[in-house]
């Protein structure tokens, strides 16, 4: 069995009477330490499924195995110590705390974890060794992008989940910030989902899952990941 | 506005209905309280002024030093201003019942003004037939339909003043007289007036009415305690002052004529009393002369026996021997036979002379009686008593002598019985031996008897014979002095007074007043609070709908719809709100308040609530003026960005270093969480500066509420435990005899549970200093030294402790506030209003002291005030009894007893009553609860709206429910902190400034808050937060993680 297996999950949303599907019977898996790019259009369910991949959401049915346990039978409880201990998110919109430096932002995830690392040293990994006291609106988006992935390597997560990292960042920023995710995974071993809607990505990951309407469209396996230096976009 | 933006404006309204009604509520909150608090003394004031116009109350009260009379009374009514008049008598007198004796007001019964309202039974019809108050039937145990007797309360007689002394109540009735359950005061009795009856004009006997109650034209449709009323009132008043001269000198004439008839009635009631005191000195005097002759007839018996004894045994003895002796014996006897019979007719005739004089003095005392002055009254009935004694002690000298007359005669006898010397004799001789000697054994016992009979009563004689001088001398003095008065009777003067002389009008007006205090206050701390906070609501809104306004801004929209649509929901949300709040709160507030005060003014009848529509006006228009301004400086603010910059995610406020940072030893020792909070109370400093005031307002309101009731039974506690050592006061009868009071005296010792006693002189009186003046008591001790053990005198602060001297007085501190006078100064008395003024005295200490006024001098110094001697007329006694009320029902059992109060009795009913002022506590933890929750909710609420996305994201990361409460609580529990030290202080002051007006002048509160209530109003606010906290749990919860993954919209 594959580090991650997703295996028929169906996500119905009721708003009123109209029913809307937003993942139906989808499934894949994903071994560990795979970089992983899940690319489709708006509102194919790409977000559904990181959300529900990183416990943040449940599925309607189906169920998703990380590391052998189906993350679907979890509870409220169990669901909130996964994500302590065993997911790292990285959000389009870095949702940093403004009124926390970047040290400390690190460490709201650090003082949580059972097996954190040192935070200092996982910003100065990530390239902000001097900026570790300086405030989020102090920041660059890049660098702001920098301090979440920080915080989300901190704690040593099983899988890291980023939901369009690059989608708020110029160009030049969003490359180095996909970089950073590419070498960390195959430095770090950390299994990486990232999800975009930018199709150019794809030749960067280990596995695309492209997504429409809901449901796989395609899985390709790239036996040469393109370093993401040499792709353009 | 465009058909599109009325839509959205009414969808708006719909989708944010927490936020609609959250800001409607504040906005009715506020004005309720702001309205209602405000209407709350005119409320008072209407409700008293109809109670009054209700019953026709007079305008002016017209007294004369020497009554008004019908001429008077039509002189009045030809004033153009009056419009009625009507002239009434009123007395005090006392009741007695079950021991005590009630101080009574006796009133007449008016036609047209100062109606009596009847609640049970019927008016009056007969002059015997009287109408008795509530409190009347409660302090006597009296029911309707009982028959009640009044007796004097002074040395003039009731007929003086009444036709009768008993009436039967045939009706239970109030007046607007007295409002509340104080009757005021009096010279009788206690000096405190209890209860007071209703009886017919005719069943009053004074020649002149009392008082002229007068109505003035114009006054119903005025309230009495507003200005206006005031001038029509002065007017009048001066207008009857104007004739008061002319009328005064009429009324002086018929008085002189009447003075003669007076004079006549007391000289008449001093020959009574004179008769009377001499018939218990002679009385006295039978006593005294009686045991004297039962004594020596005793003694001669005594004296016939032992000769007798004497006889037989020299008989017996000497018979052989004696038979010349017997011849002699029996010549001595025939001698001393004749002797003896001579002596008897001496005497007799003495006797007889005796007799003669006595007759004739009596006749010439009975004669000259009314010409005698007191100690030749007595000096006369002296010599006739003695004259008594001389021939009661010839009566029994004629006794002793037939009884020496019997004994020669046996004495002959024996000696013949001798000379011819008969056996029989001898048998007689030795049988007269043996019953001698019982008889003489008999008689000495009857002797001793006899003896200790007359020792007492000569006792008894002594004492009656001074008491009986001292008394005719007493009524003497008095009598004179009524000659004197009468005699020297000024030209009568009136007073004419508005309504002010009445109490309850007086201390009604003060109260509302305390009332407006408090309301100056409280409803601005809540109008406040509701203006912040829809204010900060209103900043919010804007906020959030930066990218709407932007849109609105972006599709050719102009400023002043956009504007106009926030403005219009603020105004909206706060007219209903306005509405709703001005008619809840000036419905139910003044009402409860009135209702609650009624407890203490039972005879208010009516209730009035005005429609206050200036508060309700105003309340609206400012909260309209905050809430629109609010709307229109953020949307303003916003507006002026273009719409590209709106369209953007505004950028979040700037987390910045904080001053205490620069603390390192400190900030190091901080975890992040809590360098997160602090920081943003800083950031967020509005919410602070918000959250603080709520707190402060809220544990503000509890200290005042606990307050209150502390600094209430502080001042209970502090006057009748540490002030008054004495545990109960005893009111005696003025007019007791000296014997009457030694009596008592004695008997007070004998009951068990009284340890001490002191007596005092306790009188009303009128302290003046300048122009202001103050009912006091006046407490004059026998003498001064002991009065320490009963009353604490010292100061409050220096616990300084002062006493009286024969130059200076002491007085109680909330007396010296009122007058204006310190130490050093002077200040003078009367006995009433109209009395004259007395020369003033030194003040040498002030002393603390919670309630009424006192002041203290000595017997030297009321003398030289008042130029009498103090009477009497209390006992204050130290008891260590365990049942008070058996202890007081055993002393009112003695007769010169009028009223007995014990103060542990009294403390506890004064708690009793304060304990009412639950009722304010109550209101206060109700308003703090409803501040605490409104604002706290929220400022809570915008708070976690404002950080959804920083909260979601902290439960992305893995926090735990509790986890995040922490994160987010911790700051709230800072801003309480600080919330809780500035409301210590801002409850401090305000306590000290609501205890300040709410005291009456004769009340003087502690401004100490109790450490507990601290405690209790820390507990009750930090409950309160835990509350909002609770419930903002259940919304923390509801945050969804999705919002994480969203833009800030």
């Amino acid at each position: 069995m594959a580090f991650i297996e997703v295996r028929n999950v169906t996500k119905t949303y009721k708003t009123g009477e109209i029913e809307l599907k937003a993942v139906d019977e989808i499934g894949f898996g994903i071994d560990k330490g795979e970089f992983v790019v899940i690319v489709g259009p708006s509102g194919a369910g790409k977000t559904t499924i990181l959300n529900i991949l990183g416990g943040m959401d449940t599925a309607t049915s189906g169920s998703i195995y990380v590391d052998n346990v189906d993350i679907t039978k979890y509870n409220e409880n169990q669901l909130t110590s996964y994500r302590r201990d065993d997911v790292g998110f990285v959000f389009q919109f870095y949702n940093l705390v403004g009124n926390l430096t970047a040290l400390e932002n690190v460490e709201l995830s650090t003082q949580l974890a059972k097996n954190p690392m040192d935070a200092a040293n996982v910003l100065k990994e990530v390239g902000l060794s001097n900026r570790l006291d300086s405030f989020p609106s102090q920041l660059s988006g890049g660098e702001q992008q920098r301090v979440a992935i920080a915080r989300a390597l901190a704690k040593n997560p099983k899988l890291l989940l980023c939901d369009e990292p690059t989608g708020a960042l110029d160009y030049i920023t969003g490359k180095s910030i996909l970089k950073l995710l590419q070498d960390t995974c195959r430095e770090k071993g950390v299994t990486v989902i990232v999800i975009t809607h930018n199709t150019a990505l794809a030749p960067m990951a280990d596995k695309v899952i492209k997504v429409k309407n809901g449901r796989v469209d395609k899985l390709l396996l790239n036996e040469k990941p393109t370093p993401v230096e040499y792709i353009e976009w | 506005m465009t058909k599109s933006m009325r839509k959205d404006f009414r969808r708006e309204i719909i989708r944010s209905f927490t936020r609609f009604l959250s800001i409607l509520l504040i906005v009715a909150l506020g004005v309720a309280f702001f309205a209602g608090i405000l209407s709350t003394a005119p409320a008072m004031r209407a409700s008293a002024d109809a109670t009054y116009d209700g019953q026709n109350f007079m305008d002016v009260c017209v007294a004369g030093t020497l009554g008004i009379t019908d001429r008077d009374i039509s002189e009045i009514s030809k004033i153009g201003d009056v419009q009625d008049a009507e002239g009434a008598y009123s007395a005090e007198f006392l009741c007695p019942s079950n021991g005590a004796q009630v101080v009574t007001a006796v009133l007449s019964l008016t036609d047209r003004i100062n109606l009596v309202k009847v609640s049970e039974g019927r008016f009056p019809v007969s002059y015997d037939e009287c109408i008795a108050d509530a409190q009347f039937l409660e302090k006597t145990g009296h029911q309707l339909g009982d028959k009640i007797t009044l007796i004097s309360g002074n040395s003039d007689e009731l007929t003086d003043t009444l036709a009768t002394d008993t009436y039967t109540i045939v009706g239970i009735g109030s007046t607007a007289y007295y409002l509340s359950d104080d009757r005021g005061n009096t010279d009788i009795g206690n000096g405190i007036v209890d209860a007071f009856l209703i009886i017919p004009k005719e069943a009053f006997t004074l020649k002149a009415y009392t008082k002229a109650f007068v109505k003035v034209n114009g006054t119903d449709a005025l309230n009495c305690f507003s200005s206006k009323y005031d001038k029509l009132v002065d007017n009048a008043k001066n207008n009857i002052s104007s004739i008061a001269e002319t009328r005064c000198l009429v009324r002086y004439d018929e008085f002189k004529t009447e003075s003669v008839e007076l004079i006549g009635t007391a000289q008449a009631r001093f020959e009574t009393q004179k008769k009377r005191a001499m018939d218990q000195f002679e009385q006295a005097y039978q006593t005294l002369s009686d045991s004297q002759s039962a004594l020596d007839i005793v003694q001669s018996e005594l004296d016939g026996y032992q000769q007798e004894v004497e006889d037989a045994k020299e008989l017996l003895d000497t018979r052989e021997e004696n038979i010349p002796n017997s011849k002699q014996q029996l010549e001595e006897a025939r001698k001393t036979l004749a002797e003896q019979e001579a002596l008897y007719n001496t005497t007799s005739k003495q006797l007889q002379n005796n007799q003669e004089i006595i007759a004739k003095m009596e006749e010439e005392l009975r004669q000259n009686a009314s010409k005698m002055s007191a100690d030749e009254y007595a000096d006369a009935a002296f010599s006739i008593y003695s004259w008594k004694a001389t021939g009661q002690f010839y009566k029994s000298q004629l006794d002793a002598i037939k009884l020496a007359i019997d004994q020669a005669n046996r004495r002959i006898d024996n000696a013949q019985l001798i000379l011819e010397g008969s056996p029989e004799a001898i048998a007689d001789a030795r049988q007269k031996l043996a019953d001698g000697e019982k008889n003489i054994k008999q008689a000495q016992h009857e002797l001793n008897t006899k003896q200790a009979a007359l020792d007492k009563a000569k006792e008894e004689y002594e004492l009656s014979k001074s008491d009986v001088v001292e008394e005719l001398n007493d009524a003497q003095a008095k009598l004179d002095s009524y000659k004197q008065r009468i005699e020297s009777t000024p030209v009568p003067t009136w007073y004419v007074t508005g309504r002010e002389i009445v109490d309850t009008y007086a201390s009604f007006d003060n109260d509302a007043e305390g009332i407006s205090a408090i309301g100056a206050v409280f409803p601005i701390i809540f109008f406040l609070v509701a203006a912040l906070v829809s204010l900060t609501t209103m900043t919010r809104m804007v906020e959030e709908q930066r990218l709407l306004i932007g849109t609105f801004k972006a599709l050719g929209y102009n400023k002043k719809t956009i504007t106009g649509k926030y403005i219009l929901y603020a105004l909206f949300a706060t007219l209903i709100g306005g509405i709703v709040g001005a008619v809840v709160g000036e419905a139910l507030i003044p009402s409860t308040v009135v209702q609650t005060y009624r407890i203490v003014y039972m005879n208010l009848t009516r209730i009035i609530v005005p429609v206050n529509i200036p508060y309700a006006v105003i309340a609206v228009v400012i909260s309209l003026v905050c809430t629109a301004g609010a709307a229109y400086l953020a949307s303003r603010r916003s507006l002026k960005e273009v719409p590209a910059e709106l369209m953007r995610e505004q950028a979040p406020t700037v987390g910045k270093k904080i001053g205490l940072e620069k603390h390192e030893w400190f900030w190091m020792r901080l975890s992040f969480s809590q360098k997160a909070a602090l920081r943003n109370l800083v950031r967020y400093k509005k919410r602070l500066f918000m959250t603080v005031f709520g707190v402060a307002g809220c544990v503000a309101l509890l200290l005042v509420g606990f307050g209150i009731r502390d600094s209430v039974s502080s001042m209970t506690n502090n006057q009748f435990s540490k002030i008054w050592n004495y545990q109960g006061t005893v009111t005696i009868n003025e007019n007791i005899t000296r014997t009457q009071r030694r009596h008592l005296l004695a008997n007070l010792q004998t009951i068990e549970g009284v340890t001490d006693y002191l007596q005092i002189c306790r009188k009303p009186y009128l302290a003046l200093n300048g122009e202001k003046q103050q009912d006091v008591y006046l407490i004059v001790p026998q003498s001064v030294e002991p009065m320490a053990d009963y009353i604490t005198l010292q100061s409050r602060l220096g616990h300084d402790e002062y006493l009286p001297t024969d130059d200076s007085i002491v007085i109680t501190e909330k007396l010296a506030n009122m007058l204006g006078a310190s130490v050093g100064d002077s200040i003078s008395f009367k006995t009433s209003e109209n009395a004259t003024e007395s020369a003033t005295v030194k003040i040498s200490g002030i002393v603390e002291n919670y309630l009424y006024h006192y002041v203290y001098m000595t017997p030297a110094v009321y003398r030289n005030l008042f130029g009498e001697i103090p009477n009497l007329n209390t006992l204050l006694i130290r008891t260590n009894a365990a049942d008070d009320a058996a202890l007081a029902a055993k002393i009112l059992e003695n007769n010169e007893v009028t009223s007995v109060t014990m103060n542990s009795i009294t403390a506890q009913k004064v708690s009793e009553t304060t304990s009412r002022l639950m009722i304010i506590v109550f209101m206060m933890i109700g308003s703090a609860a409803l501040l605490a929750f409104v604002v706290l909710y929220n400022l809570n609420n915008i708070n976690i709206t404002e950080r959804r996305r920083e909260l979601a994201t902290l439960k992305v990361l893995g926090y735990r429910p509790d986890e995040v409460e922490k994160y987010v609580f911790r700051e709230n529990t800072i801003m309480m902190f600080i919330g809780i030290l500035i409301g210590i202080v801002l409850g401090i002051v305000l306590h000290f400034f609501v205890m300040k007006s709410v005291e009456t002048d004769t009340m003087m509160f502690g401004k100490q808050i109790k450490w507990y209530s601290f405690l209790i109003s820390i507990a009750l606010t930090a409950v309160f937060s835990a509350i909002v906290n609770f419930l903002m749990s259940f919304k923390l919860k509801k945050i969804d993680m999705i919002e994480s993954t969203k833009s800030n919209e």
